[in-house]
């Protein structure tokens, strides 16, 4: 029992001392509607939450210590800058919400992060080593960049471009315009529809099931990752798919993929429907299959 | 004081700012590391652009390769229907032109070096297409533009930020290797050349990235 007592105690004093060994943030401004939010520097975890209000705050906490630079210009402020830099020798580990109008642009950058952002329409510019990024929302344009980190997009930018080296990206929705990157995570992009997309990997795999809109085009281009196109019954859009030395499986109609130039790897041209749409995939040596999804057909453009 | 306006710090770079300012900005950039960062980056940019020759001699058989890539080229392919107007931001056209720069710079600096002196193409250069050729000496002089500037900047990245971008870039090399291979045997094989551009520019894109790492770690 009085070991029971003491690790009770100890436990109150270490979150205390926690405690005291944070500062608080709390910052406020009138600014714009679009005003545009520029935060950088030292900070482990940052949730961005638009509001209808003609004004943003920063709150939170950072360890004790830590310097933040910047602020905004005469109110109501066009334009708001942060940098944090951690005290020396320690991580990053503030903990900070911000808090802006729905059209202001956003543009956040650290090291080791998470990042989550939601209900921002005007723009987003996202940048992370590690952690992680997750976008809820339709922003006019969303542009992230991550080395590890694995990003996730759940809605229909504008414009949308969202690069890794090793991160997962995860996109349910769409975009008129969209370009995913990565070189060794995995791409998965399904549920909306897309007017141009274009998707690269160099050894991830990359699974398509999103609707191409008319006059739509999809390109995927892999050099080792397995490229999956989900298509649905009535989708229509023309498709050229090669690997070079891959397979190439179509589980759509029953048209067979031809030996590619040399014999070597495979080809396969298939026009589905008045093919109003066109998807060109190709791999090197991953495979390529064409898989039936049940989600709806085509929508007009 | 706040942070002075972008304007400000190139002005004070391109050394235009009044007395007053400079002082208030100098004062700033004293306590400000993001400013200094800033400073430094637009200063590296100046010493960069002027450190390219303000005008070069054409060496012979240049005219005969760009030929050869308008006729590789003469053939477009165009949409199938017509499509929105595009607008770009000014931070896209600025990326648009940083690249076009560097490309074009280093696509100079290769010609003016002599052909076959850069490192990847050597061997086999013959065997690959004229219009390929060009296009991938552009990368690759971009790549080591990149390479030396992300070098120069390493003891400001920590080992694993370092360590994940040289994964990354042995996965993007073996790649290029395996499949500029290919096209030497298959020169004509446009989906090969398609894939290699695609790698050409995953590791293009990842050295500028990770040449921006440095500020936040």
């Amino acid at each position: 029992m009085k070991s029971l007592h003491f690790l009770i105690a100890a436990a109150v004093v270490c979150s205390t001392t926690a405690l005291a060994a944070q500062q608080k943030v709390d910052r406020r401004h009138a600014v714009t509607r679009d005003v545009y939010v520029r935060i950088n520097g030292a900070f482990a975890s940052l949730r961005v939450t638009a509001w209808d209000r003609d004004s943003m705050a920063l709150v939170g906490d950072v360890p004790k210590g830590t310097r933040i630079d910047g602020g905004a210009s005469e109110p109501p402020s066009k334009g708001v800058k942060y940098y944090l830099e951690a005290p020396a020798g320690t991580q990053a580990a503030g903990r900070l919400e911000l808090f802006v109008p729905a059209g202001a642009t956003v543009w956040a950058k650290a090291a080791n992060a998470t990042m989550e952002v939601s209900g921002v329409t005007g723009g987003l510019d996202l940048n992370i080593i590690g952690g992680r990024i997750a976008v809820n929302g339709t922003p006019r344009e969303l542009n992230v960049e991550s080395m590890d980190g694995a990003v996730t997009v759940t809605g229909s930018p504008g414009w949308m471009r969202v690069k890794t080296a090793s991160g997962n990206i995860v996109v349910n929705g769409g975009s008129p315009d969209a370009g995913l990157t990565t070189v060794s995570g995995t791409i998965t992009a399904q549920g909306g529809d897309y007017e141009r997309a274009r998707i690269e990997s160099v050894t991830g795999n990359v699974v398509f099931g999103g609707l191409l809109r008319r006059a739509g085009s999809l390109t995927i281009d892999s050099h080792s990752g397995t490229i999956d196109l989900a298509l649905p019954v009535k989708a229509s859009l023309d498709i050229e798919a090669t690997t070079i030395a891959g397979s190439i499986i179509n589980n759509v109609t029953s048209r067979r993929p031809t030996p590619g130039r040399e014999g070597r790897g495979e080809e396969l041209s298939l026009g589905l429907g008045i093919g109003d749409a066109r998807a060109t995939l190709r791999s090197f040596k991953g495979n390529i299959r064409l898989l039936r999804s049940d989600v709806s057909p085509n929508k007009p453009g | 004081m706040t942070h002075p306006e972008l304007e400000q710090l190139n002005d004070l770079v391109d050394g235009r700012l009044a007395p007053a300012a400079r002082h208030d900005v100098e004062a700033h950039l004293a306590s400000c590391r993001a400013c200094r960062d800033e400073v430094d980056a637009l200063r590296a940019t100046v010493a960069a652009a002027a450190a390219l020759p303000s005008s070069l001699p054409v060496p012979d058989g240049l005219w005969d390769d760009v030929r050869a890539t308008i006729d590789a080229r003469r053939v477009v392919a165009l949409p199938r229907a017509p499509r929105a107007a595009r607008t770009f931001s000014t931070r896209t056209l600025a990326i648009a032109a940083t690249a076009l720069v560097m490309a074009s710079s280093g696509l100079t600096a290769f010609v003016l070096r002599g052909r076959g002196s850069s490192p990847a193409p050597v061997e086999g250069v013959t065997l690959l297409p004229a219009s390929w050729r060009a296009t991938e000496s552009g990368y690759i002089e971009s790549v080591d533009a990149l390479r030396a500037q992300l070098d120069a900047q390493r003891a400001q990245l920590d080992t694993a930020t370092i360590a994940a971008v040289e994964r990354a870039l042995a996965t993007i090399d073996a790649a290029i290797v395996e499949a500029r291979a290919a096209l030497e045997r298959d020169p004509a094989n446009a989906a090969l050349t398609d894939l290699l551009a695609s790698n050409y520019r995953q590791k293009v894109e990842l050295l500028r990235r990770a040449t921006q790492l440095a500020s936040i770690t």
